[in-house]
Order: C-alpha cells, then sequence, then structure tokens
C-alpha cells in the first residue's frame, strides 16, 4: 500500500482556545491533559486497516503541542490514539534509505491509547562531548547548527507497528515488529524561532555537568540563537525543571544572586548570543530548565506566552554532583503511579496496587550508580517476585524506551512509562530496567537478554517484592464458610454458657427475662467458620446499645460472612442483656467479651466440639460498636488487670493486640478501675471508623481513645489509624439497626447521610483489611490505613483519614510543654512569619473556638497573607536518621469556623511545604499533590447547638520528592522545614505531629 | 481525587454573610433553641415496688470509698413510668443528691439496685432528677419514700 505523502496538517484552532500554536514567538506552553484533547482534534488516515479508520497518529513536540514537522533541534514525541486496547506497538524513526534512528515499544491503555511519547530527544543534538561516544550513529550531533545542515529538508518516515503479544519466553516474544499499521512522513525544518539552551564556554550544549569531588567543575552558559533583531535586552530566568509549560507559573531563579531580580543581559539587536550563567564554584545540584524573555516586562516573575523555554517536558540540563545521597538506601522503587496533579513529584513511588489498577514505572536518577555503563534503551518487565535473575514479563507488552542522552541519570520526568494497563492476578512482583543483552547506543542495537545484569539492570526492591496486586477486601474469600450458634439452655441454670457478672452489673428482669439468677447472663454468640482445618484467626465483634428485645448481634453477620471467607473464625457476641435504658455497664460489657474467649477457648479443646482446633488464640481480634466500641478496649485492660490464674472466672490473659471500634463512645468505664479512661499500650494496634451523622455519639468519643493509644511518642510495635467519613450515621454500620437513621437526632448537617449500603460497603471494606492485615500477615493492606490505597467498592464518601506508625522520629508533637519556640525533638525551634494566630492549644474545646473533640495538644495557626510561613529548624542529629525514614508526615485539618471567615467553606485547603537544606532550598511540595484537606462538615443537635468537628488528617509526603530533579542533593543536609501557606489568601487549621516516619 | 478549589470569595463578601449568621442566630433562627422532650427524651416515673435481692452468691461491689465490698443482698427499686429510648450516651439519674450510678430498664420500668446500707434512709424523701445526654436538666416532680412514689408540692423548679 503506498504510504501517504505528508503529515495532515493540524486543524488551526481559535486564538485564545486552550491549544494554540502558530509561527510567532507565542509560545504557550501545554499540559498532558490539553495535547491529548489535541489528539482527538489532529486525526488523519494513514495506511488502511481494519483499525486505521480510527487510528491517530499525533506529533507534538516537548511542550506536548501539536506539529506538523521537526524543527530540528526539538524533541519529537508521538502519540497514538484508537489501536488496539492493551497491545504493544513499535513506533520508528527511518531515515530516507530506512535506517532506524529511534523508535520506542509501548503498550497501549485499556482505551486504546499511548500517551505522547519521547520518540527523539533534541533531534540527535547530545553536546560535543558525547558526540564521539558512538561514532557508528550518524545520527548525533554535537550542536544544533550542525543538525540543522545535516538535516534541513530531508523527510524521515514514521512507521508504526503492532509487535507480537507475549508474555514470558522469547519464543512468545518476537522484538521483530509486524506490518505497519500506519507511516507517516515527518519533515524536517530548521528552526526559525528563538532557541534557547545550556551550554558550555565553546557554545557546544551540555545537558550534565559533574561537579564536587575530584571533577572539574565547570562552568555553564546559556546559548540563544535566532535572537530577533528589533530587541535589544534579555532576562534569564534559571529555573528547577519543569514537568511542563504553564503560562503563570512561577519563575523563580535558583541563583541567589537572581532570587529578587532576574539576570538581564543586553544583546542589542544581535542574532545569537552566548553568555555565561552559572559559575562552576557556585553550581548547586539539581535539574533544570531556562526560561529567557526577551523585551517585555522583566519583572514579571511568571512565565508568559512569548518567553522561550529550554525544555519543558523534558530537562534542560543537569548538575550532579559525585557526592552519593543517604548512603543508606539501598532497596529503591521502580514502580508507582502519576501524579494526577502532574505537578512536583511527577510520580508516587508505591509498593501496593489494587487489582485493575495500572502501573507506572519511574527510575529515581540518585538511584544510578557512577560508572553505570549506559546505554539508550531500556525496558521495563514486571515479572513474579524472586525469579531474578530470569527476566519473565507478565503484563500486555513489553515497553522499551529512549533514555535522554546526555541526563546520564535518566532525570525522574523523562522515564516516567506505563508499564502495566490492568494489574490483574494479585501476588507479589519485582519490576526490572533491563538495559538488554549490551548497552544500546543506537536504535536497533537493543537486544533483549532475559537476565537481569548485577553492572546495569535494576530491580525494584532487591530484597523484597517490588509491587502488590492486592484483591479488593470485599471480595469474597475462597473459604467454605459453616455457622453455628451457642447459647445456653434456658432451662439448665448450670450450663456453663451462663455467666454471673453481678459483681459488675445486674440487668433487669424485663431486659434480660432468662436469667437464672440476678445477674447471670447468657453467652450467645453466632459464628461463622472456615469448615477447613484450622487453626485460624479469631475475631469477636459485640453490638452497643440499643433495644435489647431485637437481634443486636444479627447487624454483623454481613461482616462475620467476610472475614470466615478468608479463614478466620468469626463471633458475634450478644450482649442485648446488658441493653436498654442502661448505665454502668461497661465493665459488665467487657467482662462477658472476656467470658466469650473463655468459652471459645474451651470449645477448641473439646473434641466432641465442631470449633474442635479451629481457632488459633495466638491471632485474636476484637471488634466494637457503640458502647461495645469502648467495651473492647476495657476487655484489653480487664485482660491484664483483673487476670487471675486461680480463679476460673477470671483465668484470662488472652493474646488481644488487634482492636476495631466503630463509632464508641469513650469514658464510661467505672472510675474505680485503676487504667482509666483507657490508654491502649504500645502493642495494641487501634483503629476507629465514626461518621461525621453520627447523631448518638456526636461527641466523636474513640478520637480521644485514638489521641491517648500508645502514649506520647509511641514506642510501640503497633499502630493506630482512624477514618471520619463524612456523611455516616451511628447505626447504619449494624444492619439490623440501619431501619433507624440516627442523623435524624441532629437538627441539620451540611452533608446529606450516605445510604446504608454504602456505610456497610466502608465497613466492609476497612474491617476486612483490618484483621486479613492483622491476623493473617496480609500487611499489603497496610496503605489503605496510610491513605494511599483506595478500592472501587468504596463510594465516593470523603473519608478523613488518620495514621500514626510506631517507628517515627516525632519533630512537634505538643506534648511536652506549652513553649512554642522549642520543638519535642531537642534541638528543634520554631517560628512564624506574619501568622494572625500562632498558638499551642488544648485540643478539646468540643466547641468554639476550635471545635476539636480531642484529647491532645496542638497548634493553631491563621494567616490572611499567603507570604504567612511556619519555619521548624531542624538540629544537624536528625541527618543520620533522615534516611531510614522515608516520609515527612503532619496531621492537619481546617478549623471550623462558625462564621466562615478564613476558610472558605465547601473548598479544599492547601498549602506548600518545603525542604531546605544547608545547601539551599530543595522543592516546595503541595500538599493537594498528596492528599486533601476538606471543609468540615456542620452539624447541630438539640440541646448542644452547633456540634460540627474539626477533624485532622494525616498527609504523609515521601522525603524524595522534595529532591525530585535535584539529583544527589543529599537529604542529609536537611536544615529546615517551611510551611508555607502559599496557596489560599487566608485560612485556620490545626496541626499536630509533625514527624518524619515508615 | 482531587478536587477543584473554588474561587475564594472576597473577604468583605464572607464577612457578610457571617453578619447574616450571626443575625440569625441572635434572632434564633439559625440553631434550635431549647431541647424538647422528643430529641432529649424526658421521663416520668408512676410508681416503685421496693424488694430485697438474695444473691446466691457474694456478690462484690465498690463503695463510695472505692472499696471492695461483699454484699449477700441489696434494695431493688424497680420504677414504673415512662423512660427514654436506648442510647450511646447515657443519662444521669438523681435520688437527690445520689447518682445513681448503674441502672437497667426498658421504656415502661427502671431497675435500680442499692447495695450500701444505709441509702434507703438516705434516700427517703429525695426528688428524682435527671441529666440527658443533651445536657437538659429535669426534676421528675416525684420524691422517693419507702411506701412509693409521691408528687413533690409545690414541683421544684428544673435546675
Amino acid at each position: 500500500m503506498p504510504y501517504p505523502t505528508s503529515v495532515h496538517q493540524p486543524r488551526e484552532l481559535e486564538k485564545g482556545s486552550p491549544i494554540m500554536y502558530n509561527s510567532s514567538r507565542n509560545k504557550k506552553g501545554v499540559g498532558l491533559a490539553s495535547a491529548l484533547v489535541c489528539a482527538f482534534l489532529c486525526a488523519f488516515l494513514l495506511t488502511p486497516s481494519a483499525s486505521a479508520e480510527r487510528l491517530e497518529v499525533q506529533l507534538t513536540d516537548d511542550r506536548l503541542k501539536p506539529v506538523s514537522s521537526l524543527v530540528i533541534g526539538e524533541s519529537l514525541f508521538v502519540g497514538l490514539n484508537g489501536l488496539e486496547p492493551n497491545s504493544s506497538y513499535q513506533v520508528r524513526l527511518l531515515d530516507e534509505s530506512g535506517f532506524m534512528v529511534s523508535y520506542y515499544q509501548l503498550t497501549s491503555d485499556p482505551s486504546g491509547m499511548i500517551e505522547p511519547s519521547a520518540l527523539w530527544y533534541d533531534s540527535g543534538v547530545v553536546g560535543c562531548e558525547l558526540v564521539s561516544a558512538v561514532p557508528e550513529d550518524p545520527y548525533r550531533y554535537a550542536t544544533y547548527r550542525e543538525a540543522e545542515e545535516r538535516l534541513h529538508g530531508r523527510q524521515f518516515r514514521l512507521v508504526v507497528s503492532a509487535t507480537k503479544k507475549g508474555k514470558g519466553k522469547d519464543s512468545e516474544r518476537d522484538a521483530a515488529p509486524e506490518e505497519p499499521i500506519a507511516t507517516a512522513i515527518v519533515p524536517m525544518t530548521r528552526s526559525e524561532e528563538p532557541r534557547v539552551y545550556l551550554s558550555d564556554a565553546t557554545g557546544c550544549p551540555q545537558f550534565g555537568v559533574m561537579t564536587g569531588g575530584e571533577e572539574r567543575t565547570r562552568d555553564i552558559y546559556l546559548s540563544a540563537e535566532n535572537l530577533p533583531s528589533n530587541e535589544s535586552e534579555l532576562a534569564i530566568f534559571l529555573i528547577p525543571d519543569q514537568r511542563d509549560c504553564t503560562d503563570g507559573q512561577v519563575l523563580q531563579d535558583v541563583r541567589p544572586e537572581y532570587k529578587e531580580e532576574p539576570q538581564v543581559v543586553r544583546y542589542n539587536g544581535r542574532p545569537s548570543f552566548h553568555q555565561l550563567l552559572w559559575a562552576g564554584e557556585k553550581l548547586l545540584p539539581g535539574n533544570y530548565d531556562v526560561v529567557v524573555r526577551v523585551g517585555g516586562d522583566h519583572r514579571i516573575k511568571k512565565l508568559l506566552p512569548q518567553d522561550q523555554v529550554s525544555h519543558c517536558n523534558d530537562t534542560g540540563g543537569v548538575v550532579q554532583t559525585s557526592m552519593p545521597a543517604c548512603p543508606t538506601i539501598t532497596d529503591f522503587d521502580i514502580a508507582g503511579r502519576l501524579d494526577q496533579n502532574f505537578g512536583l513529584p511527577f510520580f508516587e513511588f508505591v509498593d501496593v496496587f489494587k487489582e485493575g489498577e495500572q502501573m507506572w514505572g519511574a527510575l529515581e536518577p540518585r538511584i544510578i550508580p557512577t560508572g553505570h555503563p549506559g546505554g539508550n534503551y531500556a525496558a521495563f518487565y514486571v515479572q513474579p517476585a524472586g525469579i531474578s535473575p530470569t527476566v519473565l514479563d507478565v503484563t500486555e507488552g513489553l515497553e522499551i524506551v529512549r533514555v535522554k542522552y546526555g541526563c546520564p541519570n535518566g532525570c525522574m520526568n523523562a522515564s516516567i512509562t506505563r508499564i502495566w494497563n490492568v494489574t490483574e492476578q494479585p501476588d507479589e512482583y519485582d519490576v526490572v530496567i533491563d538495559f538488554g543483552a549490551t548497552p544500546a547506543n543506537s536504535a536497533g542495537e537493543w537486544v533483549e537478554d532475559l537476565t537481569v545484569n548485577a553492572d546495569r539492570d535494576f530491580i525494584d526492591r532487591e530484597t523484597m517484592a517490588g509491587a502488590w496486586v492486592v484483591r479488593d477486601p470485599t471480595d469474597v474469600g475462597g473459604q467454605t464458610v459453616l455457622s453455628l450458634d451457642y447459647a445456653p439452655d434456658v432451662s439448665d441454670p448450670l450450663d456453663p454458657l451462663w455467666t454471673d457478672i453481678s459483681s459488675f452489673f445486674i440487668p433487669s428482669s424485663g431486659n434480660c427475662p432468662s436469667m437464672p439468677a440476678p445477674g447471670t447472663v447468657p453467652l450467645h454468640g453466632i459464628v461463622r467458620y472456615p469448615a477447613s482445618a484450622g487453626p485460624h484467626p479469631l475475631v469477636l465483634i459485640v453490638h452497643g446499645n440499643s433495644s435489647p428485645s431485637i437481634a443486636n448481634a444479627d447487624g454483623y453477620i454481613y461482616l462475620l460472612d467476610l472475614l470466615a471467607s478468608h479463614g478466620m473464625v468469626a463471633v458475634s457476641v450478644d450482649e442485648s442483656c446488658l441493653n436498654g435504658f442502661v448505665s454502668g455497664e461497661m465493665d459488665a460489657r467487657a467482662i462477658v467479651m472476656l467470658r466469650h474467649l473463655q468459652r471459645l477457648r474451651g470449645f477448641n479443646f473439646d473434641s466432641s466440639h465442631p470449633l474442635f482446633n479451629k481457632m488459633d488464640f495466638g491471632r485474636i481480634g476484637l471488634a466494637g460498636h457503640s458502647r461495645g466500641g469502648e467495651a473492647i478496649t476495657v476487655s484489653w485492660l480487664f485482660n491484664t488487670t483483673m487476670h487471675n490464674a486461680s480463679d476460673p472466672d477470671f483465668f484470662f490473659d488472652f493474646d488481644l493486640s488487634s482492636f476495631y471500634a466503630i463509632a464508641p463512645v469513650d469514658g464510661q468505664i467505672g472510675t474505680s478501675y485503676p487504667g482509666t479512661p483507657v490508654v491502649l499500650g504500645g502493642d495494641a494496634t487501634y483503629m476507629l471508623m465514626h461518621g461525621s451523622n453520627d447523631g448518638d455519639v456526636h461527641t466523636f468519643g474513640g478520637q480521644r481513645t485514638y489521641d491517648r493509644a500508645h502514649g506520647v511518642g509511641g514506642g510501640g510495635s503497633a499502630w493506630k489509624s482512624l477514618i471520619f467519613v463524612h456523611g455516616a450515621n451511628h447505626n447504619f454500620w449494624n444492619t439490623v439497626w440501619a431501619s433507624s437513621d440516627d442523623s435524624g437526632f441532629l437538627s441539620s448537617m451540611s452533608e446529606p447521610t450516605i445510604s446504608p449500603a454504602d456505610q456497610q460497603a466502608i465497613g466492609s471494606v476497612y474491617i476486612s483489611a483490618f484483621f486479613r492485615e492483622q491476623l493473617l500477615d496480609a500487611d499489603v493492606y497496610l496503605p489503605l490505613f496510610k491513605g494511599d490505597l483506595e478500592f472501587d467498592s468504596l463510594p465516593g464518601a470523603v473519608r478523613v483519614h488518620q495514621y500514626q506508625d510506631p517507628d517515627s522520629i516525632f519533630i512537634n508533637h505538643y506534648e511536652e510543654d506549652t513553649n512554642l519556640a522549642t520543638g519535642s525533638l531537642a534541638g528543634v525551634t520554631n517560628s512564624e512569619s506574619l501568622l494572625t494566630e500562632y498558638t499551642q492549644a488544648s485540643f478539646d474545646d468540643q466547641g468554639a473556638p476550635h471545635h476539636l473533640w480531642q484529647d491532645t495538644q496542638g497548634l493553631i495557626a491563621a494567616w490572611i497573607s499567603s507570604g504567612s510561613e511556619y519555619v521548624i529548624d531542624l538540629p544537624s542529629s536528625i541527618s543520620s536518621d533522615v534516611c531510614d525514614y522515608p516520609f515527612l508526615s503532619f496531621r492537619v485539618g481546617q478549623v471550623y469556623e462558625v462564621f466562615p471567615l478564613l476558610n472558605t467553606p465547601g473548598s479544599n485547603l492547601d498549602f506548600t511545604v518545603q525542604l531546605e537544606l544547608t545547601s539551599g532550598p530543595a522543592n516546595g511540595i503541595k500538599v493537594s499533590n498528596f492528599d486533601q484537606l476538606p471543609y468540615p462538615v456542620q452539624t447541630s443537635k438539640p440541646g448542644f447547638g452547633d456540634v460540627s468537628k474539626t477533624v485532622m488528617k494525616t498527609v504523609r509526603i515521601p522525603l524524595y520528592s522534595f529532591l525530585v530533579n535535584r539529583i544527589n542533593q543529599d537529604l542529609q543536609d536537611i536544615d529546615k522545614i517551611r510551611i508555607r501557606f502559599n496557596r489560599n489568601s487566608s485560612g485556620f487549621i490545626a496541626f499536630d505531629d509533625l514527624q518524619i516516619t515508615q | 481525587m482531587n478536587q477543584e478549589k473554588k474561587q475564594v470569595e472576597p473577604l468583605s463578601v464572607r464577612a457578610l454573610w457571617s453578619l447574616l449568621a450571626l443575625s440569625m442566630v441572635l434572632t434564633g433562627l439559625a440553631f434550635p433553641t431549647e431541647a424538647k422532650a422528643a430529641a432529649g427524651e424526658g421521663m416520668s416515673i408512676e410508681s416503685v415496688e421496693i424488694s430485697t435481692l438474695t444473691f446466691q452468691k457474694p456478690v462484690q461491689r465498690m463503695d463510695a470509698d472505692g472499696k471492695n465490698q461483699t454484699y449477700r443482698e441489696a434494695i431493688r427499686l424497680l420504677f414504673t413510668g415512662e423512660f427514654p429510648p436506648a442510647t450511646a450516651e447515657p443519662y444521669e439519674l438523681f435520688i437527690g443528691d445520689y447518682q445513681v450510678m448503674e441502672y437497667s430498664g426498658s421504656r415502661s420500668e427502671l431497675q435500680v439496685i442499692l447495695f450500701e446500707e444505709g441509702l434507703m434512709d438516705r434516700l427517703e424523701g429525695s426528688e428524682l432528677r435527671y441529666r440527658s445526654p443533651q445536657g437538659e436538666s429535669r426534676a421528675l416532680g416525684v420524691a422517693f419514700h419507702r411506701d412509693g412514689i409521691r408528687p413533690v408540692s409545690p414541683p421544684s423548679p428544673d435546675n
């Protein structure tokens, strides 16, 4: 079939539309989203085939703007649309003789798209030093001028081919592509536009410079060509590397001497220009772009449409040092997710993916060792964990990508690649970046060797699996589930399933008509258990206070079934005899739980019982709802304080370490017992779930239990977590109680109450994940509680989560004293600038002014200027710890205001966290790139008035984020944390527990 | 999911809305005023039946001084009347100045067990009161007597 002879001209769009391209200097950057929109507008028909009618090929430049030719010196990006979903394609750039100039191989996503991806960097311009590295490659040029001389007027050919689908053996994966499905001509044109680039003293482009150590430190120059003759001055901004070019983005020069005013140079109308940009001895390690503004107002420190940018999606230049960063980092990540906001850090390394999620891979430049043999092509493999050095890809296709010349460490934003469209088959995986049999410096040299070579290839986390794919926690497990009930014979007062709790509480005979004696109550449990041989973990769930005459315990059968299907013995404990219009029965609720455990222990030893040998009493979990939610913590306390090995009624001492509290009360335990209110010890994992529209326990008592748990500064081995669900009420967690909507006790609420089905879906996800993580060693679910994992079964209700890891170093927890100037970690000092409120407060006002319902101290801060800051100066002693704690974490929330003044109702709040090193500033990261800080839900209740709550959320920012595209800037030089309230004109927050953590 | 940030209203506009909210509060429009009995449901007491509970095994309870005491008998008061539904947060119940820490009941009856000696004398003639989880304090207008419940005449004002 004849190939078309020209690329279809993209449709001209109206001026002012989000995507613009013209031959003027009006270079307006576009983001990836806009480029994808253009993909639909820039369609053209190529070689006819069954799919070609809808096949779209999009050529773009580094700014992801559509192009009809390749301007020599620019990078060529190619995107595809209308492909077969989840299929592998090769895109090759061939010269007139068919010589392959460059290529990539990628897999289409489920919609049949391949995002615009780098095919050829800088039209082959690599700089003077690298041009001779591969003499046999005819398409490497020292300068842009040389490239223009060699390429102008030529027409290269773009060929798109499907590759054979294959997983695994090389006999199934044939590197040779199939017949082309599309081709296009790519004309090469000389640039008419101004060009700016980093260069050396001779004017040769240079993309990478070494500094420090024994390397010669070289000056960095700026070269510019095709400058307009009608201007005489230009301003230069050397900025941190950007992912894309968006008009209005801040231009903050990284050179201290140009921090306030840009560097302005007179070029007097000459067409070209060469100027010292950065003296070698002043170089700061990092990745950079350079922006030049010819004419215009130099004082505007925002990107303007007419500005010239060295690189956008790509990286302008890299300054690296020979000093290693965080020498203890040996287990690095490759798998992760794309940052949906396309801002720093662009990419988030994660270990756990939900089934069906896309998996992406990226190479963090800092982990590439000095002396790496290089190679310009590398392939991503996803394979079963532990089979290395064998390579065996399990995904829809193999991704082979270009590595940028001269950016020797890859450059984060240039290496991000989608590597698995639809993760399937929950399991453990490794991700491998393979440079092939030998490092391939030119297209066509890359040869698959199916081996992880230690000297040049990379594997995600050498000492453990690199990535896990996990199933939704609400998916039914594979166990056959059996059921039984146990309860005493009402005609037999000596039945061991009666238990005497008269020393704790005596129910009325009206509430408990079957009592054979005052205070003797039945032990009734509803059980779901695996049919398979045990021992299995054991979970008890207990309801709270309600009518004694309804089937309270039936309301958790949906959870019992789910837990049992995954291999747990699950029991719903019936404490209806303790229900009613009652008070003072909390201790009895706890004792009854322990008595149930005693009976179950007896069943476990009884060879005639169906539960014989079914239960593992080394793995026990307790869950409780409402008063039952406090009862489980009282059980934890009484389990040791009341244990008496000589008294059968008090022979406890069970292995209790996992507690899930559903909308619990706090403080109803009898005050006579030592250890009240209950402070869970550091080895007790605590999870709390509560709803904003809880009209019964509107006091959010569990938050206080949470705050007290583990004491100040932790010290144990257990984590704690909570979710506060916007729109959830008190009753809907229980299917029997769900017939009554307790949010009706509230007189107003700003968030509508979610449905019982949605609420139970949330409960199912978290409770299943919690007990599987705790009792079945399913650590893969821990990211759910950290806020790093979502599942499709979770409805859209906002969940404000908190998480506290046991292994943390607290910088500020505000418990040690009331002096804000000093931190909790020795040597930390705090200060602020322009905050209108900056106070340490007890977070227990339960109303005005801060509406906090907690048991902790923290910081209250407010601002009306976007220049406001909270600055934490760190001691040098933290440098020895910072590499072992990969996250910066804190709790923060919008303070509820009865009369909104500083926060905006209905809006999320945002601010920037910036690290400063002794060598200078590192990246500033928006909180919104990792989490959302929602506006509080407003609720009011008769008799109490406004019961709205300020609820904090735990924000976790990976520390590497602050160093992305700042190669080898050392975390161990960390000096300050600067919290800049620069994203909202005003705000009012509660802040607590600043720490570095796991 | 990242939500788009809404445009922030100028401070002056938000101040105007705040003034409007303040005026609504001052005129009682914004929030309901006093608790209705239904929202923090009240109670009424009609009668009391007094009996003695005898325990087959000694029962231990903390006394007012926090010491464990052993009892073989206790006084059981069974009130009839109307009582609130079961909730997570309990009502506080008082007979005179004595707070009943432990009680068990339904919508129509309420059981109080008195362990300590001398309590009956202390409670004789005392008015029954309660404080709801909503914070509403009410006197029930009846007093406890060994021979039954009698109205307090005239009824005490609510606390």
